[in-house]
């Protein structure tokens, strides 16, 4: 049966795929013991290990996870879509070379912060056998090539699987799930009321954030090239424009200060603070990146002004408004109204659970917002998966006259 | 590499089996033919028996045409024998190279084998030359030429080995599959081919695809007024963007239309015809340029191939801008037409078993052969060692410091005794440059679309001592020069390029032209900031330079007449060739994707077209049978349509108009219920059908009735998809800010709307069937009008 053969190889690519990832996820580091019971991580790093399917605080070959290639890839795309002149001109092969070369920077400099929050890390490393000066380089040079090794399955899903490249974060997320429910079953246990409290709003935000996930914004436009003009072309974005960029960068973000001030062995428990989910400063600090951070995508990835100057380029125009300036602030002025309401929604999901914890006095809640903010990535790579899935099912589908119709 | 030396392993194996040939009489060596294929019968492959094969093929040249071919050209015909494309420089001999794979691909007996030329007049040539050892060797030669009936054809297509061009075989393709003539189709087998300059079919020709048009459109009276009114603008009534290949009004040009037209807003939905022929309008007179993009020749305009120069015959601009020129060019319009059929050259060429090429310039691209078609480029050397010299490139800041550069050496060559060929990048620099000549009183030759039928002769001079022969890239591909003795002696033909061309390729096929076989030669370009390759395709990094360097001549810091040779400035050349090449790259990865979801519903349909044809009496009827059930079920399923005046409606204009609006209202009385509709319109459609089938008395004339009514009504379907899917292919461009992947997108909404074509096919079979028109004829035949 040739039908769905195209549908099945790629499935089975990814699947492949990640199963070398949770491999590699369990390959432990030299010099290192692996501590099985779940810490007690700061909920920032959980965050960043969630949202980059990095294992922050075990030892393995792929413990910094998907978080280089990420970092490379939404730096790329910004810098293409602010220069794109340059996008134009430039060669796969050289688009490629910088991908690489960049994972591996900054694959460099996390990796020479988590070795030495390793090495100093009692519960998992004995300072007495061996010394710095060969700790340190080694399990860099293990962690560097595991980022490397990480990358490579991804660019592999995006050729031969479904769903891009970030699907890869799904066994980063798989134990976030076992480590977040972990901490929360103790609050849970024994109070069924509870759990079904928890079960209805975990269906009603995915259900929600999924619709307004998939919900676009469209405005219709007019395009002399197009002869035909019973077709309706449109201009269309997402309403949550930024996607999961801004949860991705947050947690980096917030965790930036603290990884700094360890290496440079400063305690300031005064700054510590401000980086910190579980106090009030904290979750403000938190609220406000966040809401920057999601502004700010919103704009990077859609770029209005751009876009109304390309329109002007082929001559397209929003019926009734001018080309030119007029169509850039007509563009400018709505990007700006939904980006303020897909970013006010991303820090209420994250932050209304801070707060009530914050509120109640119970830091448990904190958990929570790492919570929603899971369910919340995982509807984001899902929608790509589905995409994928959809075309693939959908190509061969039909015939002409055949007993065998496509929806 | 690896490659390069299994085939030379084989080639070496071919000469050992090669004295064996030699020795035999004509009589034994023509009836290898025979025992090959005996043995490929029997279970031999190909492969195994290539090196006797071959011995066979090249005994046979020699003996045939009186060529035997050299080392290189054995090597070549390995090379492409495995579905490669070979780097085989101008004048080695391709055509010999060719008939080997060809013979061996034969001897397998099904047909289907092609060499496929850049031209007819290739294809006459080559074939005839060729044709005549496949001949001997006991395989049937056919050559495409221009006219031919539908029994020709199919004989044509019917050899063992085809001589035609690249657009004859689409051609022939998409025309067996229109029309309603109930004949055999003629081009169905797609063993091996070999495509002659398959760089600039696989690569330059790859955005064009073969079209099959007709169906004139509505024409619409804004084109004229919309000309009238851009010679009433001055320059600041429009921008152009920094590349110069998109153009729009400024805000005061938008205040002159609306002015003009005395309308409020060109841009509300009232307005958009004539905003969209004010865009066409504007496009033409601004970014077409004649001579350069299109010629005007008897009362026709005809566009210029940029890669090679040449006229495109039959080809038009599509969308309205092609009758924009027309206006502005005070020309006969012609009507826009509708798609009846199309393809791409990837889609045609794909369906070959194995597919090879053969080309002097495809090293520069053997990353997009392989990514886009899995073809290895394989560079097979020359039989003399290649002592032509490329000089580096002279760069210069403006246009006429290059001129008077260029100028300077082809005066120097002349002294020498040495031939020159001139390569301009269009046929209105050619004419710039054959003034130039005048004012130096430099006598020369001038071959360019215009005067392409004089190519021959031009050609022919070329080469001797004191000749100077100004082009465009037409004298690149194919265009032999040989060089007279003299000329020789004196230091070969001298190529100067007059700035670097559309791309690499182009270049190096017009330096090809030098040095052939071995023989002495020169190639040297001259370039400046100010050609065209620069101002569309440099960075606004190199634009400031440029700019810069302006100021600095004008100050006279730097001396406007000498070259540039500083690394920075030879870099500027090349990286805008690399940008436009990758631009180019990336336009023709996406242009197949979508022409490979295209390809598939192509595919279908035809598979359904041939089925009708082919199909016996019952599977007809079935069809019929499903395509009435089909349409009166979508009928009655919907609410709205369950009253007297859409019914009646619905019968008049689908079924039968003579049907009386009492009976219809006698058999729906009251709350009209979706069963009684349907068993209304069954019993009617069952009567008209009836009808129609007395007045088709002979059971030929029935079968032939039902088989044609289903070809039209998929023929008339399939053209509205395909202008659908054309149209389909710009919007979703238009999506890529919603984050959509547009292939995906394409994808998934070309299947929506070919299920609704298929609904549209039941459509029309209904009302074929029902509501065609037949006239008898005197004689017992009929004539048949479909229902509009």
């Amino acid at each position: 049966m040739k039908k769905h053969d195209d549908l099945l190889r790629r499935s089975g690519s990814t699947i492949l795929l990640l199963l070398l990832y949770i491999i590699g996820q369990n390959i432990p580091l030299p010099f290192f013991k692996i501590v099985l019971k779940a810490t007690q991580d700061s909920s920032i790093e959980h965050m960043l290990a969630l949202t980059t399917g990095g294992t922050f605080s075990n030892p393995t070959l792929f413990a910094l996870g998907l978080a280089p290639y990420m970092f490379i890839t939404i730096f790329l795309s910004v810098f293409t879509a602010i220069n794109r002149e340059w996008a134009k001109r430039i060669s796969r092969e050289l688009r490629g070379k910088i991908q690489v070369w960049g994972i591996f920077l900054f694959a460099f400099l996390q990796a020479f912060v988590m070795a030495i929050s390793f090495y100093g890390n009692q519960q998992i490393f004995d300072k007495g056998t061996v010394s710095a000066g060969l700790v340190i380089p080694t399990t860099m040079l293990f962690l560097i090539a595991g980022a490397l090794l990480i990358a490579w399955l991804a660019s592999m899903n995006v050729e031969f699987g479904v769903g891009g490249p970030f699907v890869m974060i799904l066994p980063g997320i798989v134990t976030s799930i076992t480590k977040s429910l972990l901490q929360i079953y103790p609050a849970l246990e024994g109070h069924s009321g509870r759990m079904i409290i928890l079960l209805i709003l975990t269906v009603s935000f995915i259900f929600i954030t999924e619709r307004l996930y998939t919900a676009e914004y469209r405005i219709k436009i007019q395009r002399p090239i197009l002869a035909n003009q019973t077709m309706r072309p449109y201009l269309a974005f997402r309403i949550l424009i930024a996607g999961t960029f801004p949860l991705m960068f947050s947690s980096t973000l917030m965790a930036l200060p603290e990884q700094l001030l360890k290496l440079l062995h400063i305690n300031s428990a005064h700054i510590q603070a401000f980086f910190n989910l579980v106090t009030l400063q904290g979750t403000i600090m938190y609220a406000v990146v966040l809401y920057t951070l999601g502004v700010l995508f919103s704009f990077i990835n859609l770029m209005p002004i751009q876009i109304a100057e390309d329109m002007q380029e082929q001559g397209d125009y929003i019926i009734g408004v001018k080309p030119g300036r007029t169509t850039k602030h007509y563009l400018v002025k709505r990007v700006s109204l939904w980006a303020a309401v897909g970013s006010l929604y991303l820090v209420f999901v994250a932050v209304v659970p801070l707060l009530i914890g914050h509120v109640a006095h119970k830091s448990i809640y904190t958990n929570f917002s790492t919570y929603f903010a899971m369910w919340f990535v995982l509807i984001a790579i899902f929608d790509n998966v589905r995409q994928d899935l959809e075309f693939l099912y959908y190509k061969d589908n039909y015939q002409l006259f055949g007993s065998r119709r496509g929806v | 590499m690896l490659e390069l030396s299994k085939y030379r392993r084989i080639t070496r194996k071919v000469y050992n089996a090669l004295p064996e040939y030699q020795a035999m009489s004509d009589a034994e060596l023509q009836s290898q033919t025979k025992i090959f294929q005996v043995a490929l019968e029997n279970g031999k492959t190909l492969k195994q028996l290539l090196p006797a094969i071959f011995a066979a093929v090249i005994e046979a040249d020699r003996r045939v045409l009186g060529m035997e071919p050299y080392y290189v050209q054995v090597l070549g015909g390995v090379a492409l024998f495995f579905g490669n494309v070979a780097e085989i420089k101008t004048g080695e001999g391709k055509t010999l190279v060719a008939t080997m794979p060809l013979y061996a691909h034969a001897l397998l007996g099904v047909k289907g084998n092609f060499l496929i030329t850049a031209n007819e007049y290739l294809a006459r040539r080559d074939g005839m030359e060729m044709g005549a050892v496949f001949k001997w060797l006991g395989l049937t030669v056919g050559i495409g030429t221009e006219e031919l009936d539908y029994q020709q054809k199919a004989k044509l297509y019917d050899a063992d080995i085809v001589y035609a061009t690249h657009s004859r075989l689409g051609f022939d393709y998409l025309f067996d599959n229109l029309g309603t003539e109930i004949g055999q189709q003629v081009v169905t087998r797609f063993n091996f081919a070999v495509i002659d300059e398959i760089d600039a079919v696989l690569l330059d020709e790859a955005q064009t695809s073969l079209i099959v048009s007709g169906a004139p459109k509505v024409q619409s009276d804004l084109y004229e007024i919309s000309n009238w009114f851009f010679n009433n603008l001055t320059e600041v009534d429009y921008e152009l963007s920094d590349d110069e290949r998109s153009v729009w009004y400024s805000d005061l040009g938008l205040e002159k239309i609306n002015n003009y037209f005395d309308i409020d807003d060109v841009f509300s939905a009232d307005h958009f015809e004539l905003y969209t022929h004010l865009i066409l309008a504007l496009q033409a007179n601004v970014l077409k340029e004649k001579g350069h993009d299109y010629l005007v020749e008897d009362d026709a305009v005809i566009l210029l191939d940029d890669t090679n120069g040449r006229k495109l015959k039959g080809v038009k601009l599509t969308n309205g801008l092609h009758q924009a020129i027309e206006v502005k060019e005070d020309v006969t319009l012609t009507k826009e037409t509708k798609t009846l059929g199309v393809i791409s050259y990837q889609s045609l060429f794909q369906k070959f078993q194995r597919l090879a090429g053969m080309t002097g310039t495809a090293k520069t691209d053997e990353k997009e052969f392989l990514e886009t078609y899995r073809l290895r480029v394989i560079q097979i050397p020359t039989h003399e060692p290649l002592i032509r010299e490329d000089q580096v490139d002279q760069l210069y800041v403006t246009n006429r410091a290059k001129v008077d550069a260029s100028i300077k050496l082809v005066k120097s060559a002349l002294q020498a005794g040495r031939p020159i060929l001139i390569a301009t990048g269009s046929v209105n620099m050619s004419r710039l440059y054959s003034l130039l000549l005048l004012q130096h009183k430099i006598p020369h030759n001038l071959l360019n679309a215009e005067s392409a039928e004089r190519e021959n002769r031009i050609i022919d001079e070329a080469g001797q001592v004191g000749s100077v022969t100004i082009a465009t890239a037409m004298a690149g591909r194919g265009t032999d020069i040989k060089l007279s003795s003299m000329a020789k002696k004196n230091g070969g033909l001298v190529v100067i390029g007059t700035e670097r061309m559309a791309n690499r390729r182009v270049d190096n096929q017009l330096r090809g032209r030098a040095g052939r076989q071995g023989e002495p030669g020169e190639s040297q370009f001259f370039v400046s900031l100010e050609d065209q390759i620069m101002t569309e395709n440099a960075s606004n990094r190199a634009r400031n330079y440029h700019e810069k360097l302006l100021l600095k001549v004008e100050a006279g810091t730097v001396e406007g007449d000498q070259a540039l040779t500083s690394l920075q400035s030879r870099h500027l050349i090349d990286k805008a060739q690399q940008t436009r090449k990758n631009m180019e790259s990336r336009q023709r990865r996406s242009t197949i994707a979508y022409a490979i979801i295209l390809g598939e519903q192509r595919d279908k349909v035809y598979l359904a077209r041939r089925q009708v044809l082919n199909n016996q009496q019952d599977e007809v009827e079935r069809l019929i049978d499903l395509a009435i059930k089909v349409t009166i079920d979508n009928f009655v399923s919907q609410k709205q349509n369950l009253n007297i005046e859409v019914i009646s409606s619905f019968i008049f204009n689908n079924i039968d108009e003579t049907i009386s609006l009492a009976r219809i209202e006698q058999a729906l009385i009251g709350q009209i219920q979706k069963e009684d509709v349907q068993t209304l319109l069954v019993q009617l459609v069952k009567e008209t059908r009836a009808s129609v089938q007395r007045r088709l008395s002979h059971p030929l004339q029935s079968q032939y009735f039902k088989k044609i009514i289903i070809l039209k009504a998929i023929d008339d379907a399939w053209v509205l998809q395909l202008d659908y899917l054309q149209q389909l292919q710009v919007i979703v461009n238009g999506r890529t800010t919603a984050q959509h992947k547009p292939i995906n997108e394409y994808g998934i909404e070309a299947q929506r709307s070919f299920l609704e074509m298929e609904r549209q096919i039941q459509f029309n079979i209904f009302r074929n069937l029902l509501m065609s028109k037949i006239e008898d004829n005197a004689n017992g035949s009929f004539d048949l009008a479909f229902p509009k």
